[in-house]
């Protein structure tokens, strides 16, 4: 009846916006980014540009109708800069023109003169300096201060994660059509329909139900397309505004690397204290997030993160604080794990060095301090359903730690050049915005009275199979088969104010949304068949597509109810509504219960550490996770092994930097590495936690698009274990990404004839 | 298909459009519509545009998976274009296509198609389907979702049900056909360009020529002019690879795909195979060419280091005809500057036979980088003294670097530490790394000796390893 997702995709049939046909007389834009960190606009001129053959328009923010301004949380990102540039590659100028090199020409015909300012590119140095977005919040538990005296061991130290380029395959789009009365259409390859057109409201000065936005599919974003695909609509929507003529905009990935904003680089300190037991008492860390030069999102992220400051562990002494950085980046945004990976590295790096400093087996720590049924997390939620300890045990018994660990050591001792690694990491994430208000869905369903259902929510499919999940629920309450269903486009007109598909929460809200407005129908066919078939309403279900009496299958075919539904006027479609229960957070004290619930698991990492070349492979990564009852398996395995190799990537390979003037360094395609075949470990070993049903969740499912980017941590943790077993003398701080560079400096330290360390 | 410019692109005959130098992929995309190739990075490093690209040879077509993006038009000309819109079955998937599906491999889709023609080239072109050449040929296509798992399980299960049903004695095609794996227009098609003579280009000695474009077009998006550009004209240098007494030739347009496969080329290079394995991606090595490996003069080279320690020698046609052989040293003169004349094609290099040479190569990603230092070393002990020695390093100099100073230091003597250490002093005083987005320098100094100390491992069992470095 229909095809699937994947068929299509495999078929090279799947339509992204930029394969699409142009409306007629479609104008191409191209964007004049600043060549500045910081600087004050001393000439914008842009005349010479204007006159050039193909140009039709030449825009700047004296060309906005409405406000200059598209910042989610804080209004502090002009969508063309006024006055200041505050990071390389800020929106300046839009030039349209009748194609897109004519219009990418043309950029250099813009004369900008900026006089510049000092550029501030490190959190720290932000922080120094009272750069920061809001005050430093703290989340406590507990009296931290009182009991260092009472542990045996205390340690402390650093802990440094990069930024992340997305490197989504399809770079940011967007096309915008104006349709009549000033109304627009925008194409946007958006995790947020709703913030693109909220935000293009807002800067066309219109009302909301003037701008509809379309998401048919996305090629990739994970978090990248959240808030960052807002500024490439809205221009387009700008230009399509002023000219009458549709506008479409494809950065093409030199403009994609260098233009927008990359996973939050933490820099954090941490002071751990355990008693001789190896029970962790107290702990206390403080996180610098480089924010980059505009809040974006970057102030949930940090949220995010104090959330998971203590990982898969109960410490019943913590202060967390968290410190939002202004600097002169491109701003940071969202990006898979949402702060909690950044959180999550600190504390597994503060684990090793207590169980170094103990002498004792790291995962025997880890197991000692893990959290249990009833603990209280230091912002107030209390465990429930905790699954921990059973994911810990079933990893390390069903991928025998014991075995293998003995087998490292073995390794270790004979061979001098290859050292091996092996680290347990448990992983504990919470779903839900942390944003209370977000937690919300809607679902529309239409069932037409051939049989076949549409649906529509605020979800958008990017490859994360929110989709097939969504068409499942939709089947399952139904009880119709699945090739019946069709995800439609994921559109502002259809479904309203929808929160981004984020947060892991896509499936969770939406597909419950789903549930809810499926039932509808369903209690209005059940109605009518217990009608023709004069029985009990209580007594009608519906199954395999007939409706079923007293459990046996009638003579009544889904299709002929559904037919003699709209024959007797029955409504055949429904609206529905989802909050999420019993959730909510009080910023004042820092307390309550953000979360719908956690998902838990543990990975056991190997690797192999080259001590003569200083390079690093993956081995192997086993993992026991929990996915509650999973609504389709193949697409929750491809989100585990997807999500974990991009944490190795960020742990490992991807090194983003930039250059004194606030310049991406690896501004080309050649120079972002992500991960590859070669790269990705041959054995990666997924086994779902069973017999463990989610009441907090549709039809008993987890989330679980973010949380296995956790897992990427322990990559870090067993090359800490392999360098130290290259060279004991060493004490190697958790700096990631440990690219080969990095891991010859530790291995050269501190021999200064061959290599200073830094 | 005699008239110049037409193209078979899957089942239909179609007349190529803009200028020869310009890449396919957007020719592709917007004037035949075929929007299932996409286009990723534009620079050839995430093979989201991956087409096979058929070239009739001593009678057959041979297919190869390239990235469109760089692939200049005036390449496609007599030639079969092959997407994946000309290898869906009318209905329904074909088996590599039904492979992924079943294995979980499609998440957001957009590298895909690249993937689906990628294992196809693999299917045409592999002797036998054994899952190490699958990998090997979809080592250029980046998938940022699935992490691959899906991608190795999708393989192993293809290669276990494939491999046994290949028959040596029947056209490849033919088979593929049959199984499905591709549709008969597309296969009929290919036989279009089978009786199709080589198009004559002049070549005009003012402009650059562009062999395989994998670099040149690449240094063009990073703004880096290379003037007026013309396409090498196909039969102007040798593309044969073969023994001549103790040499072995191998042709200046021999792709480094070829090059790798070639029995003779892996028996006089034995290190040939593993150096290719680290050199680019195979969606690269089926269009680079060793002479414009050569003649482009990246100083990181993997080929050029090979060729250095080997040392081979180049052979130079002026368009007069006249030849020219220089030793391989000889021909660098400085930062990407050749000892090429107007007009001169590099037609051969010429590799002695008989050699131990070993490869290495350290770079931040293990395939699909460039080098922040490779290199190769020859050697022969005699009378546990090293009679013959020659080390080459890329990414350390301005050019591919022959050291000589440190070769110096070793001949002629016990491979020990006290040589060694000296040969890496030497080694020190002769290369002049810089600091660049592959890497410090002092990163580079220390990666030179490490290498050096991994080749003679590789090469004399009884080198001195680790504990030589300080």
């Amino acid at each position: 009846m229909k095809p699937e997702d994947r068929v299509l995709h495999v078929r090279g049939e799947s339509r992204f916006i930029d394969d699409l046909p142009l409306p007629d007389g479609c104008l191409h834009a191209a964007v004049l980014g600043s060549p500045r960190a910081h600087g004050r606009i001393r000439r914008l001129d842009v005349q010479r540009a204007r006159r050039r053959a193909g140009v039709v328009a030449v825009l700047t923010r004296e060309d906005i109708p409405g406000e200059n301004q598209i910042g989610p949380i804080l209004p502090d990102e002009p969508l063309l800069a006024e006055g200041e540039v505050h990071h390389v590659g800020q929106a300046v100028a839009l030039v349209l023109a009748v194609d897109a090199s004519t219009a990418r020409e043309a950029l250099a015909e813009i004369r900008l003169e900026i006089d510049p300012l000092p550029a501030l590119l490190d959190a720290r140095e932000a922080a120094a300096a009272g750069e920061l977005l809001q005050p430093a919040r703290t989340f406590a538990i507990g009296d931290v201060d009182s009991v260092w005296s009472d542990c045996a061991i205390v340690v402390e130290g650093r802990v440094e994660t990069g930024a992340q380029e997305h490197f989504y395959l399809e770079t940011q789009c967007a096309t915008a059509e104006p349709r009549e009365d000033g109304t627009l259409h925008i194409l946007s390859s958006t995790q947020s329909p709703t913030g693109v057109q909220r935000q293009t409201a807002r800067v066309l000065g219109l009302p909301m139900h003037a701008i509809e936005v379309d998401v048919r599919r996305l090629g990739g974003a994970f978090g990248g397309k959240e808030d960052q695909a807002t500024p490439w609509a809205a221009l387009c929507a700008l230009g399509a505004h002023v000219t009458g003529r549709s506008v479409h905009l494809s950065l093409d990935r030199r403009e994609d690397l260098s233009f927008t904003g990359k996973r939050h680089p933490y820099s954090s300190d941490y002071r751990l204290g355990l008693d001789d037991e190896g029970r962790m008492l107290a702990y206390e860390v403080t996180f610098y997030q480089n924010a980059g030069a505009s809040a974006d999102l970057s102030t949930a992220i940090l949220e995010r993160s104090l959330f998971h400051a203590t990982g898969s562990y109960h410490v019943p002494h913590v202060r967390a604080t968290g410190l939002s950085c202004r600097t002169h980046l491109p701003p940071f945004t969202a990006f898979r794990g949402f702060g909690g990976p950044q959180a999550t590295a600190v504390i597994e790096a503060a684990v090793d060095r207590a169980a170094r400093r103990l002498g004792r087996p790291r995962h025997e720590l880890q197991r000692r301090n893990l959290l249990d049924e009833g603990d209280v997390f230091p912002f107030g939620m209390v465990a429930e359903e905790c699954r921990a300890r059973r994911c810990f045990d079933e990893a390390v018994a069903r991928h025998e730690l014991a075995g293998r660990w003995q087998a490292v050591e073995e390794h270790n001792r004979e061979d001098p050049q290859f050292k091996k690694g092996l680290a347990v990491t448990p992983i504990c994430f919470g779903i839900s915005f942390t944003n209370t208000s977000l937690n919300q869905a809607r679902a529309l369903v239409h069932l037409y009275h051939d049989g076949s259902v549409a649906v529509s929510t605020g979800a958008v499919e990017m490859g994360q199979g929110v989709g097939r999940k969504i068409a499942l629920v939709a089947a399952r309450t139904l009880g119709v088969d699945e090739e019946r269903v069709r995800i439609v486009t994921t559109n502002t007109s259809r479904v309203a104010n929808t929160s981004p598909t984020a947060a892991s929460t896509g499936a969770d809200m939406n597909g419950a949304a789903t549930r809810l407005a499926c039932l509808q129908i369903l209690e209005r066919l059940r109605g009518l068949a217990a009608r023709l078939l004069d029985a009990p309403v209580e007594e009608i279900e519906i199954r395999d597509d007939v409706v079923h009496l007293r459990g046996e299958r009638s003579e009544l075919g889904f299709e002929e109810l559904v037919s003699r539904a709209f024959l007797e006027r029955v409504d055949l479609s429904a609206h529905a509504h989802f909050a999420t229960p019993d959730i909510g957070f009080d910023r004042r004290s820092e307390q309550g219960r953000p979360f719908a619930y956690h998902v838990y698991g543990t990975a056991l990492t190997e690797v192999t550490l080259d001590a003569l070349r200083g390079v690093a492979t993956v081995d192997r990564v086993s993992i026991v996770h929990d996915v509650g009852r999973s609504l389709d398996l193949l697409t929750d395995r491809g989100q585990v092994e997807g999500a974990l190799v991009q944490g190795l990537g960020w742990m490992l390979l991807e090194d983003i930097r930039y250059d004194e003037d606030g310049r991406l360094v690896h501004a080309d395609p050649s120079r972002a590495k992500v991960p590859d075949l070669h790269f990705a470990p041959d054995a990666i070993e997924v086994h779902f936690l069973e017999d463990a049903d989610n009441p907090r969740a549709v039809l008993s499912s987890k989330a679980v698009g973010e949380p296995p980017f956790l897992y990427g941590i322990g990559a870090g943790i067993a090359l800490l274990d392999a360098l130290r077993a290259a060279r004991p003398d060493l004490e190697p701080a958790l700096e990631a990404p440990l690219t080969p560079e990095r891991l010859l400096q530790h291995l050269c330290t501190p021999v200064t004839e061959e290599m200073d360390s830094r | 298909m005699s008239e110049a410019r037409t193209v078979v692109v899957d089942d239909r005959v179609v007349e190529l459009e803009g200028p020869d130098e310009a890449p396919a992929l957007p020719w592709l995309r917007r004037s035949l519509g075929l929007v299932g190739v996409h286009s990723g990075c534009d620079e050839g490093e995430c093979g989201a545009c991956t087409v096979l690209l058929g070239e009739p040879r001593d009678g057959r077509v041979i297919y190869r998976a390239v990235a469109s993006c760089l692939l200049p038009r005036g390449d496609l000309v007599g030639r079969h274009v092959v997407t994946i819109a000309g290898l869906n079955p009318p209905e329904g998937l074909s088996p590599i296509q039904r492979a992924l599906v079943d294995e979980g491999m499609p998440q957001c889709g957009f590298c895909l198609s690249g993937i689906v023609v990628s294992i196809t080239g693999f299917f045409l072109d592999a002797e036998e389907l054994d899952l190490d050449r699958a990998l090997l040929a979809v080592d250029g296509n980046i998938c940022r979702c699935s992490g691959y798992a899906s991608l190795r399980r999708s393989l192993r299960r293809l290669c276990d049900e494939y491999a046994p049903r290949v028959r040596h004695d029947r056209p490849r095609v033919e088979q593929l056909v049959e199984w499905g794996v591709i549709p008969t227009a597309t296969a009929a098609a290919g036989a279009l360009v089978v009786e199709s003579e080589p198009v004559p280009r002049p070549t005009d000695g003012s402009r650059t020529l562009v062999a395989g474009g994998t670099d040149l077009l690449v240094q063009a998006r990073a703004g880096v002019d290379p003037g007026p550009v013309a396409l090498l004209p196909r039969e102007a240098v040798s593309r044969r690879i073969e023994v001549v007494g103790e040499h072995l030739h191998v042709g200046g347009g021999v792709t480094l795909t070829e090059l790798a496969e070639s029995e003779a080329a892996r028996e006089t290079l034995p290190c040939l195979e593993e150096m290719a394995r680290r050199f680019g991606s195979s969606i690269i090595r089926n269009r680079a060419t060793v002479g414009g490996n050569l003649v482009n003069a990246s100083p990181a080279a993997d080929l050029t280091v090979v060729l250095l320690a080997a040392d081979a020698e180049v052979d130079l046609r002026g368009p007069d005809g006249r030849r020219r052989r220089i030793p391989l040293a000889r021909f660098y003169l400085d930062y990407r500057r050749v000892d090429r004349r107007e007009g001169e094609l590099l037609d051969a290099v010429r590799i002695p036979r008989g050699h131990a040479i070993a490869f290495e190569k350290v770079s931040q990603r293990h395939v699909l980088d460039i080098a922040s230092v490779n290199a190769a070393a020859r050697l022969r002990m005699e009378d546990g003294r090293i009679a013959d020695v020659a080390v080459a390093l890329g990414g350390v100099a301005p050019v591919p670097l022959l050291a000589s100073r440190a070769a110096g230091c070793l001949r002629g003597r016990p491979l020990d530490p006290t040589s060694l250490h000296e040969a890496m002093a030497a080694l020190d005083e002769e290369i002049t790394p810089i600091d660049d987005v592959r890497g410090s320098a002092r990163y580079k100094r220390a990666l030179a000796h490490r290498l050096l100390v991994a080749l003679l491992g590789r090469l004399e069992s009884t080198a001195p390893g680790l504990e030589v470095l300080p």
